[in-house]
């Protein structure tokens, strides 16, 4: 696995034949000029403001559609000009159908696992653990027809984490995870990355990509607006530095502005945030003691840990206008 | 507890969640196909004086052969009915759903896959049919008829070809059903296909001969009828189409529709940069109009079904509440179950026949047969002579042993409430099973039951079509 192909994906113009029609307007390409490198043992995000751009754009990585223009390499080997067939070192889930429905989850597992040359007390073991590991354990025995379809996605992505797969594209952009799933899909990316995999997956929930990935891609109207580390994205994007709460901050917000010329305020809620204008490094400790020093007090005062879903809302903001 | 399913095992559990549950399954089915035969050929026998004696004397006699004859098709139709009901587990639409492809990229092997498959569904058929057909040659033992051996085991091949026959048909429509609707569809299909196969190529005429089926070789013989080796060459047929075409759908991924998540207002379309022609592939507001059939047809199935079989009901219940003077008409016709043999072979026993409701100036004619009421009972004569407005009558065929000339009658014309006018045998049989306790439940249960669950008959076509 060591000396194994690096580059992943690379696409360069990527294209997709496909157009969005409205009306009798002019056709528009769904996906248009994307140029995108993934790298081995990365965790890749891709959101967007449409599910069926996303998908799109999963399908063309995983040789599942066909692309107009452009130039696209897998694993370092180009692309198969037939679409859709199957490639070994390519796993993509793109339903949760792929189970089967008169087994548990631990049953199915083993037996999706059966072929692996392993001891299958031990390989049982290890898969329970792994279970476990990421918080799923009370779902271990039960019948796969009774797991909801982005449970049962999970399952498929766990027996993609056991494949020979070197890339698993999981394209799932309409599902909606909650906070067990999201833990559980972060643990699993972990024990992919671990096994120098690449992960990339389709959604438009913030936290999972938060949680889950290394890098990120986001699209708007069929053209990749960013992509780079979560971190990167975070902390370019997240201009809020401050948040105060208090239920009198609406009643303030004129004096803070007049303290604090150089930065953006906006109140939500019984909310105030406090956000950079440049690009220039902020002390947090100066704000909070000029906060302190008008004579306010409010009720709370934190500094933004800089989160995907404020950096995206912001990178729609500015590309909106 | 450690798992080591295999897929062979995996397909042998078909849509339970166990190995062990499985069999008690296949082997409670099986217990229950005897039983249910031996029943039937119970409620039969209670339609032994109807048309069906003459049209199926096959079933209708008191040997080993019309117990086994019923199971053998009985058999077939259960089978189709659980190849339906369990299409998904049982067939190919888990390729469909990318089952495959998980397993494949997990390290198996698609010809396996295939073989372990179809072995483990021809064991899982011929197991509950052979188990089935011993039952109900125990069960028939008990009633005591003459038990001959020859025609058994030709019984039993006949059944079983059937069944193969249909089963493998079923595995191949449902590599090319795309969804899992039509694949069931494509299963009934399958069914009818051997049916309509087994009438056309004289299968039927052989099968239904007790003394021909005797003898084990008059199955086999093509002058007689070809159906075995075309059977047999449809077998092989398909079983190369589902091993090629099964390899062929598992090298590549199937695509679920997009509909869900394209954008509402848009339309997809794919345009050639050659050419710059376009190709719509795809739109919201076009979703949903095959559910809406579905469901259309659906509800229209079940209101005529329902429907018909409360009007049935009526109609016996009308029939039945007839009495001398006060009969029941429809549209000037008095239906009338006829029970006796006295006027064969005009007018057969449980016959229904219609009587033209006539006035008294009706001019009745010599060798007219009429329904008339003597001391407030009703009879069915034939005029022998007129002589004004008297009538002599007399019966068709007197029973055995019986005194010939002594149902000889003379009526007045008044007397006479119609003319015979035509007869239906087939519903005089339907009328006398509903008739009967299984009948009735039959009749009237279902349609109360259909009516009772038609929202979860909904959801059952709606998921489906999903």
């Amino acid at each position: 696995m060591k000396h194994g192909p690096q580059r992943i994906v690379m696409m360069e113009g990527i294209s997709s034949g496909e157009h969005f029609l409205v009306g009798g307007e002019i056709p528009r390409r769904v996906l248009d000029d994307i140029t995108l490198s993934i790298r081995k043992a990365e965790a890749w995000g891709i959101n967007g403001t449409s599910l069926f751009e996303i998908r799109l754009l999963l399908e063309i990585m995983a040789n599942i559609r066909p692309y107009d223009r452009g130039k696209c390499a897998l694993i370092e080997r180009g692309m198969m000009r037939r679409k859709r067939v199957i490639l070994r070192h390519v796993f993509y889930i793109g339903s949760s159908e792929m189970l089967y429905n008169n087994m548990n989850v631990l049953e199915f597992l083993m037996f999706a696992t059966a072929k692996f040359k392993i001891d299958k007390v031990v390989l049982q073991e290890q898969i329970f653990e792994l279970i476990i590991t990421i918080g799923l354990g009370h779902l271990s025995l039960t019948p796969n027809h009774m797991l909801t379809r982005e449970e049962k996605a999970v399952i498929t992505l766990i027996a993609a984490a056991y494949s020979d797969s070197l890339m698993i594209v999981f394209n799932l952009p309409e599902y909606v995870w909650d906070e067990v799933l999201i833990d559980a899909i972060a643990q699993i990316t972990s024990f992919i990355r671990e096994r120098g995999k690449t992960l990339i997956i389709a959604t438009q929930n913030c936290l999972l990509i938060e949680k889950a990935c290394s890098h990120t891609a986001i699209l708007q109207d069929g053209q990749l607006i960013f992509n780079g580390t979560v971190e990167d994205f975070r902390l370019n994007f997240d201009k809020v530095e401050v948040i105060i709460r208090d239920k009198a901050v609406h009643a303030v917000r004129e004096k803070l502005a007049l303290l604090f010329p150089a930065y953006k305020l906006v109140s939500k809620d019984d909310s105030l945030m406090i956000s950079s204008i440049g690009s220039e490094t902020i002390d947090h400790g100066a704000i909070y003691k000029k906060i302190l020093e008008s004579g306010f007090t409010p009720d709370s005062i934190e500094i933004n840990p800089k989160t995907v879903e404020n950096a995206y809302k912001e990178l729609m903001r500015q590309h909106d206008l | 507890m450690i798992y080591k399913n295999s897929y062979f095992k995996k397909e042998l559990r078909q849509a339970y969640m166990g190995n062990k549950v499985s069999t008690n399954r296949k082997m409670a089915s099986a217990l229950f196909l005897g039983l249910f035969s031996f029943a039937l050929y119970f409620v039969v026998q209670t339609l032994q004086k109807s048309v069906l004696s003459d049209v199926v004397p096959e079933i209708m006699q008191a040997s080993y052969f019309s117990t086994v004859y019923l199971y053998i098709h009985i058999a077939a139709v259960f089978n189709i009915i659980y190849f339906i009901a369990y299409y998904d587990y049982l067939f190919f639409s888990e390729i469909r759903n990318n089952s495959w492809y998980l397993l494949i990229q997990m390290g198996y092997q698609p010809g396996i896959m295939f073989i372990a498959k179809f072995f483990a569904l021809m064991y899982s058929v011929i197991l509950i049919y052979s188990v089935g057909f011993v039952v109900t040659i125990i069960l028939t033992f008990l009633l005591k008829y003459t038990f001959i051996v020859s025609y058994l085991p030709t019984l039993y091949l006949a059944g079983l070809g059937d069944l193969l026959l249909i089963t493998i048909l079923s595995m191949t429509f449902s590599l090319y059903a795309k969804t899992v609707i039509n694949g069931r569809y494509w299963t009934f299909f399958s069914a009818a296909l051997v049916f309509v196969l087994k009438i056309t190529l004289g299968q039927y005429a052989i099968i239904s001969n007790r003394v021909s089926m005797q003898n084990i070789f008059t199955l086999f013989d093509v002058k007689l009828s070809s159906y075995w080796p075309v059977g047999v060459v449809i077998m092989m047929a398909c079983c190369l189409i589902c091993l090629f075409r099964s390899k062929n759908l598992a090298k590549y991924y199937n695509l679920p529709t997009d509909a869900a998540i394209l954008p509402t207002g848009m339309e997809l379309v794919e345009i050639d940069s050659k050419t710059g022609k376009q190709k719509l592939i795809g739109s919201k507001a076009k979703q949903g109009w095959r559910g809406r059939i579905v469901d259309t047809v659906t509800t229209l199935f079940l209101i005529v079904f329902i429907c018909a079989a409360l009007a049935f009901n009526f109609f016996i219940i009308l029939i039945n509440a007839s009495t001398p003077g006060q009969e029941v008409t429809i549209r000037g016709v008095i239906p009338f179950v006829f029970s006796t043999s006295t006027m064969q072979p005009e007018i057969m026993i449980n016959d229904l026949a219609y009587f033209q409701k006539i006035d008294v100036q009706y001019p009745i004619k010599e060798g007219q047969i009429i329904l008339f009421e003597e001391n407030n009972v009703l009879f069915v004569e034939r005029v022998i002579t007129t002589k004004g407005n008297q009538l002599n009558v007399d019966i068709d065929n007197y029973p055995p042993m019986s005194q010939i000339g002594a149902m000889k009658k003379t009526v007045t014309r008044q007397a006479v409430h119609g003319v015979y006018s035509g007869r239906n045998r087939w519903l005089g049989a339907l009328i006398l099973f509903a008739n009967t306790i299984v009948g009735r439940l039959l009749f009237l249960l279902v349609p109360a039951v259909l009516l009772f669950y038609q929202g979860q008959i909904y959801k059952y076509f709606k998921k489906d079509y999903k």
